[in-house]
């Protein structure tokens, strides 16, 4: 059912006639340097594809967009560990005087392989959202429904209902401030098809304020902090979780330009049951620090070289599996 | 706790669709098509006029009739019953022009695209003839006269399109022509270079945004969980709307597109519903603003292009 949001979004933006297509495609291949965790144990050999293909249309008084995006990814032959992200996702949008209104909606499928893995999880997103202009400065509000899906062996399905406001303050051209808060409504449930009648489940709340900062002229700095009180029946009330995230870019001699990516995420639960590795607490999805550094080239208007580097821990199921490590990759882009 | 009901999202959506487009019909029925409206438009535009000026009659003789000392309260009450009648016909005469309105800015844009399709196909052309240049002159010029946004110029841009140099014969009068052409040929050469300047600037920016959106997107693949971190779950619109009411990017937003109305038609628009990209600068995000400038820019290029063939004539 998921997949039909899919074709008529297609279908909308392809019946106009003028609609912009356009795409992507990334190969890269390099070095995996792992944390010796869980899942894979040695270094080895990376390599990445990206394809996308966009559609958009665009005129004065709305928009819409539709694209599609086929991750692969390969850890070599020592591990024996692939990766297939594959991702749809659009938008509508309607623009009036005073209010501007849409809705995004996304469905990824992403399926992990390997000797000693084999996971699926599915993600479903949909979120109408709202922007308007209060005392002069834009006001938007997101409401949001995420359903996700994790198979191991056992199934866990996570729903989200949220919805974040943010208002934001511009002191001049090149530079945004905002602030604003987020409030979540979350059901855990874990269920074990082959190994008994044991269900463990969660519910609870996050909510907290958030504030992001922005600059962008000849380079870009964006910053965003959040903190969210976490109430739910397997921690302590209120426990807390921090979310920092830090971008910055510039473009060096027209050709050159540099990026770099801190995100971290800082939990502070105290669970009501002990430490059990097995308390089921909150999606493992989006819990994970990063950091990455890309320096890229533009060979040519329609393709760059790059280097990137950078460690990320990607949790792969909610029982401690993850995928974490260092990696140093070179890449081509094609546009 | 169950997903959302699909049917129900799908059903919604379809109905919130934007109409059919007018695409593919051959040009001089879209030209046809385009004066019968704006006529249509002219006539009913005339009736509100007429309407309002007697319902401001109307309120006069209310008032008149109210400040005696001993007023007939049924003449009163005929003329605010009438007067309530002439409003239900303005309030429906209005919602009638600007669907009217509506219909003449889509027809416009669908020109443009049909005229920009036809100029790019005839300078495609291996060994172009005098007729095939006379006839790309001919729809830039026509296309100029769709155009939705051209700077403030101190001349008129329709009457020098308009301007037919071989009826123009006494010598003196071709003088004054060919001056008034090349002061206009100053000007928009001054407009390209000024605009040239805003439109890079915003052009690097928006190269940065793109480069920064994709690395975030790369990087960040499989955050797409409740809110994202990086705020990339916000459309287009929404992300871009960050760059509205900054005091300095809207003065010189108003600067370039305060520059608006004289290509627009020949008879401006009243259309408020159309104000996102036009006379609205509170609306004009950085995108919105870039594609403006790109208009423009355009928009006096052709003009140049055509001024200087006149320049040649007279």
């Amino acid at each position: 059912m998921k997949w039909i949001l899919c074709y008529i979004f297609l279908f909308i933006t392809a019946s106009y006639c003028d609609a912009q297509i356009s795409w992507n495609l990334t190969a890269e291949a390099g070095y995996f340097k792992t944390s010796g965790e869980d899942l894979i144990l040695q270094d080895d050999i990376l390599t990445r594809l990206n394809a996308q293909v966009k559609m958009l249309y665009s005129e004065s008084s709305h928009e819409a967009s539709f694209s599609v995006n086929i991750h692969p990814e390969y850890l070599g032959a020592k591990n024996k560990t692939a990766l297939l992200k594959v991702k749809a996702d659009g938008s509508y949008f309607n623009y009036s005087d005073n209010l501007n209104a849409g809705v995004n909606f996304s469905v990824i499928k992403n399926n992990y392989f390997g000797d000693l893995l084999d996971v699926k999880y599915d993600i479903f997103s949909f979120q109408p959202a709202l922007i308007t202009s209060f005392l002069g400065n834009p006001l938007s509000t997101f409401f949001g429904y995420t359903n996700q899906r994790v198979e191991y062996g056992g199934n866990i399905i996570y729903d989200l209902i949220y919805n974040e406001t943010e208002y934001l303050f511009l002191n001049d051209r090149y530079f945004v401030l905002g602030a604003g808060l987020y409030t979540e409504r979350f059901v855990v449930e874990n269920e074990y098809n082959n190994y008994g009648v044991q269900k463990l489940s969660n519910k609870g709340w996050r909510a907290g304020p958030l504030i992001n900062i922005k600059y962008l002229r000849d380079f870009i700095i964006s910053s965003s902090y959040r903190v969210m009180m976490h109430f739910s029946e397997s921690v302590h009330s209120p426990s807390y979780e921090h979310q920092i995230m830090l971008l910055a870019g510039k473009v060096l001699f027209e050709k050159y330009s540099i990026f770099l990516l801190a995100d971290f995420y800082i939990r502070d639960f105290k669970l009501k049951n002990g430490n059990s590795a097995n308390e089921l607490v909150y999606s493992p999805v989006n819990q994970q620090n990063k950091y990455f550094l890309k320096l890229a080239y533009e060979l040519t208007e329609h393709s760059d070289f790059f280097l990137r580097t950078g460690y990320s821990k990607e949790n792969v199921d909610y029982i401690t599996n993850s995928i974490a490590g260092w990696s140093f990759t070179a890449g081509v882009e094609l546009r | 706790m169950k997903p959302v009901n699909i049917y129900f999202i799908v059903i919604v959506l379809f109905f919130l669709l934007p109409v059919v487009k007018m695409q593919g019909q051959p040009i001089a029925g879209l030209e046809k098509k385009y004066a019968s409206v704006s006529s249509s438009l002219d006539y009913e535009q005339r009736k509100l006029d007429s309407l309002t000026l007697q319902l401001s009659d109307r309120a006069e003789s209310i008032s008149r009739e109210k400040q005696k000392a001993s007023p007939d309260r049924e003449k009163i009450t005929r003329l605010m019953a009438n007067s309530v009648l002439l409003t239900n016909t303005i309030n429906d005469l209005q919602k009638k022009i600007i669907s009217l309105e509506n219909k003449k800015e889509d027809l416009k844009s669908i020109l443009r695209n049909s005229y920009t399709r036809i100029i790019d196909s005839l300078s495609n052309l291996p060994g172009k003839t005098n007729e095939n240049e006379l006839q790309i002159l001919s729809f830039t010029a026509k296309k100029l006269l769709v155009a939705q946004r051209f700077p403030d110029l101190s001349f008129q841009p329709d009457m020098i399109i308009n301007l037919n140099p071989s009826s123009v014969n006494n010598p003196e009068e071709k003088r004054i022509f060919r001056d008034y052409v090349n002061r206009a040929l100053k000007e928009i050469e001054e407009k390209i270079i000024y605009i040239d300047k805003q439109y890079n600037e915003i052009n690097s920016i928006l190269a940065l945004q793109k480069k920064a959106d994709k690395f975030l997107e790369e990087t960040e693949y499989n955050d797409e969980y409740g809110f994202s971190r990086n705020r990339r779950n916000l459309t287009e619109a929404g992300r871009d709307v960050e760059f509205n009411n900054s005091k300095d990017y809207l003065s010189n937003a108003e600067n370039v597109s305060g520059m608006l109305n004289q290509f627009r038609t020949i008879q401006p628009s009243e259309n408020k519903q159309r104000s996102n990209l036009t006379t609205n600068v509170q609306n004009l995000s950085l995108k919105d603003y870039h594609k403006l400038l790109k208009e423009l820019r355009e928009n006096l290029t052709a003009f140049k292009t055509i001024l200087l063939h006149k320049a040649k004539l007279f």
